[in-house]
């Protein structure tokens, strides 16, 4: 009804994320001259994305579900603060088309696909509806809306098994099995059509040969208001653990020149088909027979985006900025000429050794790599507090080279100078992926981990050297309950502000410092 | 004054490792003691204070390298050469704690806890054997009765009743064998 554009130029942007992500796209809006508000739940409220803003609206407690995932308390800040844009970020509100409503119905330029849009690709079968109609390959397997067991029975014998059973609606493994054979069939419909009930608020299941093994490749595509759709390359994303991600590079060392313009066209004409705005990724499975399929359709900006930013140059988040803007695309497909090798690892509060398990603690000490060929997105700092509220993410360390063989060799060495002391991590577990000979070779598949280092578990024993640097270094640090020369505050070389302004001490430490004078050496 | 150290560590909770027992004292850079009852020696120099720990040089004869030590409870992590080492402190023996074989080979007996020194029940030049007590120490209305870790004659002895002291803070140091009688040069 209202003759306002969906999309338009703005000054002031909501960053309606947490974590590395806020701050990336916050360091991005401040660099195309705009406004950045952060938001920020009460455990975020110095993380260093809330102090990167112009300004930052606390939200609420430390659960996302009573902060994050606020709707109105996130539009609320919007408003408050003067914003005429949100931007999602990933997780979250990224992929929500109720949300992405409300915002445009509050006023605001989502800085994301249309909500129609999010809609029809978030949902798998009419996703992979809309890939037939655009020509995509898809893998053989059975779509329709029958919940008859008979009837997936017979239609599980004509895809032949293994095969997989997905929830129409899921996303991240969740409603999804695998079975390997027909008497598992019947059980394992059950056990996703609940899950994804319980998930997604839909049972609805869809059957899809199992291809394995397979490649993780996807494909970055850009698409602006007024037509023009173009792809920036591919990712090759196959390392997983418990089907989630942990290092992801451009190019993939199994994609040619060919095999790479067949992918991006695919990618291309379903974007095309599916008026998409924006930045999005559709992710496809390879065979070993070189054949590809479609898997799903990501609505937003991706966790791994910055190897597809190192290898062609593009800034994901200016353009999204110029695409919400309703600014055209200002290059062609031909301009997009990737070079070099770009590789990310995600370094993670987990224990590798214990099934991935989420760690939690305070980071007693971080010092981030830099150098040549090394980008870190982080969204902790020294003294940040890892709470088991949020995704384990920590920070991206990403090495670009001429060639993979050098992303890798500067990837090790920025994990070598990465020191992150506090919760347990699995940066030792990376630099046991990379140091890998199949990791080396490009032997990459999804059960990469399972294959290789499903038995991986750090070296346990206290070496010699170890057990002495930590008797010296405990020998060298000022003596228990004695306050240093800085007064027992933070690092020697950066005095808090309290222990800097005369006459102005934190209630605590006053009286204790005053009736020790005053009783002198007890 | 020379300062010694001596510290027991063990792998993190859960996780199975050796115990390894360092002692260590020096008043320069060079650290000199033992491991495991074997000598050992390391160069060691504070970079500067940061917090929860230090920044220190360290050199094992060869190379001079960068490592950090922070302390957290009883957990020590180690960055060193780029990979981060989780210690857990392992408490020392005491009267009622039957102790492992390793700790035996210290020459010194550092007090458990930062208390007050109750009594010293030993005087330098005294012959001792293991398990004798040696010392007291009180802390929270609690009496930790210091033993012997091993037979010896001891060499010094660095406090006396109503001193205050700290957690691994040297008590009494030995020698391994009675000195032999002083006799005039020929």
């Amino acid at each position: 009804m209202s003759e306002t554009p969906p999309y338009r130029p703005f000054e002031s942007v909501l960053v309606a994320n947490r974590g590395e992500i806020a701050l990336r796209v916050i360091r991005g809006i401040k660099a195309a001259g705009l406004r950045a508000v952060a938001i920020a739940s009460e455990a975020d409220a110095t993380a260093p994305h809330a102090l990167a803003a112009d300004t930052c609206v606390i939200i609420g407690p430390g659960p996302a579900k009573e902060s994050y995932l606020v709707a109105p308390r996130v539009l609320a800040a919007a408003r408050e603060t003067g914003c005429q844009a949100i931007h999602p970020g990933y997780g979250f509100f990224a992929e929500n088309a109720d949300f992405a409503r409300q915002a445009i119905a509050a006023g605001l330029v989502w800085i994301g696909p249309p909500p129609e849009v999010i809609d029809r690709l978030g949902d798998k079968l009419a996703a992979k509806a809309l890939a037939r109609e655009a020509g995509v390959p898809i893998a053989p397997g059975y779509e329709g809306a029958a919940e008859d067991t008979e009837v997936l029975m017979r239609a599980a014998d004509g895809i032949g098994f293994p095969l997989l059973v997905k929830a129409a609606a899921g996303g991240g493994g969740r409603g999804m099995r695998s079975v390997e054979r027909r008497e598992d069939l019947e059980g394992a419909l059950a056990a996703a059509s609940r899950e994804a009930a319980a998930a997604f608020g839909s049972g609805r299941v869809f059957l899809e040969r199992l291809v394995r093994p397979a490649r993780h490749i996807e494909v970055q595509v850009f698409a602006d208001a007024h037509g023009n759709v173009l792809h920036l390359g591919e990712r090759e994303c196959s390392v997983q653990r418990r089907y989630q991600k942990v290092i992801e590079e451009s190019p993939s060392p199994a994609v040619n020149p060919a095999l790479r313009e067949r992918m991006g066209a695919a990618a291309v004409a379903l974007t095309r088909a599916s008026h998409y705005v924006g930045a999005g990724t559709v992710e496809f499975l390879l065979a070993q027979s070189g054949e590809f399929y479609f898997l799903e359709v990501n609505t937003r900006l991706q966790v791994e985006h910055p190897v597809t930013e190192l290898v062609t140059g593009y800034d994901l988040v200016a353009l999204q900025l110029a695409a919400a803007m309703g600014e055209p695309l200002g290059f062609t497909q031909d301009d997009v000429a990737p070079r070099g090798h770009a590789i990310e690892l995600r370094v993670c509060a987990e224990d590798p050794a214990h099934s991935f398990a989420p760690q939690a603690g305070r980071i007693l000490r971080l010092e981030l790599p830099d150098g040549p060929g090394i980008r870190v997105d982080t969204g902790v700092r020294s003294q940040y507090e890892v709470t088991s509220h949020y995704d384990s993410l920590l920070l991206k360390l990403l090495a670009y080279g001429p060639d993979r063989e050098t992303a890798i060799a500067r990837a090790r060495r920025g994990l070598h100078e990465l020191v992150l002391m506090g919760p347990v991590t699995n940066v030792e577990f990376l630099d046991a992926v990379l140091a890998h000979e199949e990791f080396a070779a490009g032997n990459l598949s999804t059960s990469f981990i399972d294959d290789h280092l499903s038995d991986w578990g750090p070296t346990q024993e206290i070496d010699d050297i170890v057990a002495l640097i930590a008797a010296a270094g405990e020998m060298l640090m000022p003596a228990a309950g004695v306050p240093s020369r800085s007064g027992g505050g933070g690092d020697s070389e950066l005095p808090t502000a309290w222990e800097t302004l005369p006459g102005w001490r934190p209630s605590g430490q006053s009286t204790g410092r005053a009736s020790g004078q005053a009783g002198g050496a007890s | 004054m020379s300062r010694k150290f001596r510290r027991s560590y063990g792998p993190l909770a859960g996780v199975r490792g050796a115990t390894r027992a360092v002692n260590l004292r020096g008043d320069t850079e060079i650290l000199t003691g033992d491991l495991d009852g074997e000598p050992a020696t390391i160069d060691a120099s504070l970079i500067r204070e940061v917090r929860h720990g230090v920044e220190i040089l360290v050199g094992d004869g060869a190379n001079t390298e960068r490592a950090i030590v922070v302390r957290e409870e009883d957990h020590v992590h180690v960055w060193y050469r780029g990979r981060i080492h989780r210690l857990r402190i392992v408490p020392q023996r005491s009267s009622d704690d039957a102790g492992q074989a390793e700790f035996d080979l210290a020459d010194d007996a550092t007090s458990p806890m930062t208390g007050v020194l109750l009594r010293v029940d030993v005087a330098v030049g005294e012959a001792v054997s293991t398990g004798q007590p040696l010392f007291v120490v009180e802390a929270m209305k609690m009496e930790f009765v210091v033993d012997a870790p091993r037979d010896g004659v001891v060499e010094s002895v660095g406090g006396a009743a109503g001193d205050r002291v700290d957690i691994g803070q040297s008590i009494v140091t030995f020698v391994r064998e009675a000195a032999p009688p002083e006799e005039p040069v020929a």
